[in-house]
């Protein structure tokens, strides 16, 4: 019915005996231990004979006006909460109050009770020793209290450690810090076949030395792991090549000290790294054509130009603009147009050597660069791209295209008043009559 | 002095060398005595208050844990008659606060010369040998409906609750449930739908007059007997009503019972 979580339980074994001793020792009707913090609100944790009552306020209830080191005193000097009343089943005559303030309850303690007409009477010849001996049981109650209170705190956080230890996609590996034994979590005991839980470390040492030896960067990894044989402190990422996956590696001690442990985390980074490489290729990449785009282009382009002028060798820059392309697109329509584009871009690439570089610059204009190409070099290029666009149809559409140039012998320039140049050239081969090569 | 009479919004009205102590149910607010207090008020000092979480001011009022059980309740009654110095009194009561009246004469009889409950109940669920009414899958719907919407839950309940369509009544049911925080309203609905309060009810030894309706979805009349049997000397009276609030819709009937069991034929003291 309720919906939230559970809190720990803890087997309150002890703190009912207690309380039990001590109602008896003191001869009283109904004794309630319960935790209260600054704000009066008591909430029971053992009674006895009967089960724990409600959760009471103390702000009223005038127990701080009394020296309780001083025995029981009169019901009527205390203002009883009918929840303790209605536990204790009978009208009550006195009251004995044990303080047991713990740091985070100081208000906590134990109620015992005798009732008017009390239901048992201790005969026991100790009875009065003992009776004074009940408010030392304050203290006694207080360390419970304080060690239940750490003992569910503990828990809470073990629960949470547990559920955190096995929620989390990483494998995990816990070595103790004795070395005997450690902890594998679902995931780390998947990945080295082992069980998870509480592993002997030999075992886990073989299975983790079987995983290394078979990533495809085995010799690197032994290379780098070898030199940290039989020291403590390390911690190092590294990167383990496990079939095609690509596992990060950490591994740190325990609190910065080996003493207390180590831990190794595996982290499969295997579709983060795709990512970062797909999202490197698209950033400079026309996803279109797959040609280098215009930022890309520009980045290598004058890294190029830079490097042929001192080297002193020549270079050649073509301005390509596939004729009539808008009339393409109107009169066949957009996915025409694109594969059209395609054609183009794979058609030009089959022409290029290898250091060349192609890219699309944006809508049918296409940009080359050739290498180490001089003046006739690069034109016998640009005429041979021009014959192949025009040699069979693309997308089955008629294509030509207009390629304007300029070369460079090594002399200072800047790409964008290069493309300047060949964009003048091929603006005169396009007004020259189209599907022709023109030279600035 | 009388913090919290103050917290729980008390008011003092009337005049009579007697005090009347009204505590309202589940729902309302203490405005749902508006009905019987002008007669009251002619007769007897006249002591009210909001029960926690209730009234304009139930959301500062109310403690989570204090309030899980009706003791919780029982105990702001009994500071109420510290506070206020109050050592005699007729204690009438509407619904809950018929068992949260018994838990607190249970616990300290001597003011409480005399107790009136208005469709009270010692438990709601069904047990055996016993009839409460409700099942816990009845409770759970309730409270499904409760914690899902409100709004719509509330608009609802109130005219069930009342019993008498179109009476004013479920009006003033729907206005004072809706000034209850919803946590607060459903916390309690708990507390109060999963109480049993057999064992204090049998154990009360203040004069007691039950005040019951012919028919009322909240109190089945059996749960009224059983109560009428259960504690000493206690006297029923079924009236000629429907619906659980026959102080809001009936007050005149209600009135004529109040003459008689508290004017008329006074507990002697």
């Amino acid at each position: 019915m309720t919906t939230e979580a559970a809190a720990p339980t803890l087997d309150d074994d002890g703190l009912l005996a207690l309380t039990r001793f001590a109602r008896m020792a003191a001869g009283a009707d109904l004794a309630v231990a319960f935790e209260a913090g600054e704000d009066g609100i008591a909430v029971p944790l053992a009674a006895d004979p009967s089960r724990p009552p409600f959760p009471f306020s103390i702000s009223n209830m005038r127990l701080g006006e009394h020296d309780w080191s001083k025995g029981a005193r009169p019901a009527s000097q205390i203002r009883l909460p009918s929840t303790i009343l209605a536990a204790l089943g009978r009208p009550a005559r006195d009251v004995l109050f044990l303080p047991a303030p713990t740091d985070e309850s100081p208000r906590s303690g134990v109620l015992l009770l005798f009732s008017a007409n009390a239901a048992w009477q201790c005969d026991c010849p100790f009875r009065d020793g003992m009776a004074q001996g009940v408010p030392m049981l304050g203290k006694v109650f207080a360390q419970m209290l304080t060690s239940r209170r750490s003992m569910m705190k503990r828990r809470l956080l073990g629960e949470r450690f547990h559920d955190l230890f096995e929620s989390v996609s990483s494998a995990i590996v816990i070595l103790e810090g004795d070395g005997t034994t450690a902890l594998v979590n679902q995931a780390a005991a998947t990945l080295l076949s082992i069980p998870a839980g509480e592993t002997p470390a030999d075992r886990l040492a073989i299975a983790m030395r079987q995983l290394r030896e078979g990533a495809l960067n085995a010799a690197a990894l032994a290379e780098t792991y070898a030199p940290l044989q039989g020291q403590l402190d390390y911690d190092l990422i590294t990167y383990w090549m496990i079939g095609d996956r690509q596992f990060e590696v950490d591994t740190h001690p325990i609190l910065g000290d080996g003493a207390n442990g180590r831990i190794w985390l595996f982290n499969d980074v295997t579709a983060q790294r795709k990512a970062q490489e797909e999202l490197r290729h698209m950033a400079g990449t026309d996803p279109l054509t797959g040609l280098s785009n215009r930022r890309s282009f520009a980045a290598t382009g004058q890294t190029l130009i830079d490097r042929l002028r001192r080297e002193g060798r020549p270079m050649t820059v073509l301005m390509l603009d596939i004729d009539h392309f808008k009339s393409i697109n109107d009169r066949f329509g957009h996915p025409v147009g694109d594969k059209v584009l395609q054609a183009m871009a794979r058609r030009c690439r089959a022409l290029m050597r290898d250091h060349d570089l192609i890219a699309r610059l944006g809508g049918e204009e296409f940009a080359v660069l050739l290498p180490y190409a001089s003046a006739e070099e690069g034109a016998a290029i640009a005429e041979r791209l021009r014959a192949a666009v025009a040699a069979e149809p693309m997308a089955e559409v008629d294509v030509h295209v207009s390629i304007g140039g300029v070369t460079l012998n090594g002399e200072d320039a800047v790409l964008d008043e290069v493309l300047g140049q060949a964009d003048k050239a091929l603006y005169d081969a396009k007004a020259g009559g189209r599907n022709r090569v023109l030279f600035a | 002095m009388s913090q919290r009479f103050q917290a729980l919004n008390g008011r003092i009205t009337g005049q009579g060398s007697r005090t009347v102590i009204l505590s309202h149910g589940f729902g309302t607010d203490q405005t749902a005595w508006d009905g019987i207090r002008p007669w009251l008020d002619a007769r007897f000092r006249v002591v009210s208050f909001d029960l926690a979480g209730c009234g304009p001011l139930g959301a500062s009022s109310y403690d989570p844990r204090k309030h899980d059980s009706l003791f919780g309740f029982a105990d702001d009654l009994l500071d109420i008659l510290d506070e206020l110095g109050i050592e005699d009194c007729a204690y009438v009561s509407h619904s809950v606060s018929g068992m949260i009246g018994a838990a607190a004469a249970v616990a300290r009889p001597e003011p409480f010369r005399q107790l009136v409950m208005i469709g009270a109940s010692p438990r709601y669920l069904n047990a055996p040998g016993y009839a409460g009414g409700f099942e816990q899958s009845d409770l759970n719907g309730l409270h499904d409906g409760m914690a899902a919407n409100f709004q719509a839950w509330g608009a609802g309940f109130a005219p069930a609750v009342v019993g008498v369509s179109n009476h004013p009544a479920v009006h003033e049911f729907c206005r004072t449930l809706f000034l209850m925080r919803p946590d607060i309203a459903l916390a309690i609905s708990r507390t109060i739908f999963q109480s049993d309060m057999r064992e204090v009810a049998a154990r009360l030894e203040s004069p007691t007059f039950l005040i019951q309706t012919r028919q009322d979805m909240a109190v089945p009349v059996q749960v009224a007997e059983w109560l009428r049997d259960h504690i000493d000397g206690a006297v029923l009276d079924v009236i000629d009503a429907v619906g659980h609030l026959p102080h809001m819709t009936a007050p005149d009937e209600v009135i004529r019972v109040l003459e008689h069991r508290l004017v008329n034929a006074p507990a002697q003291a």
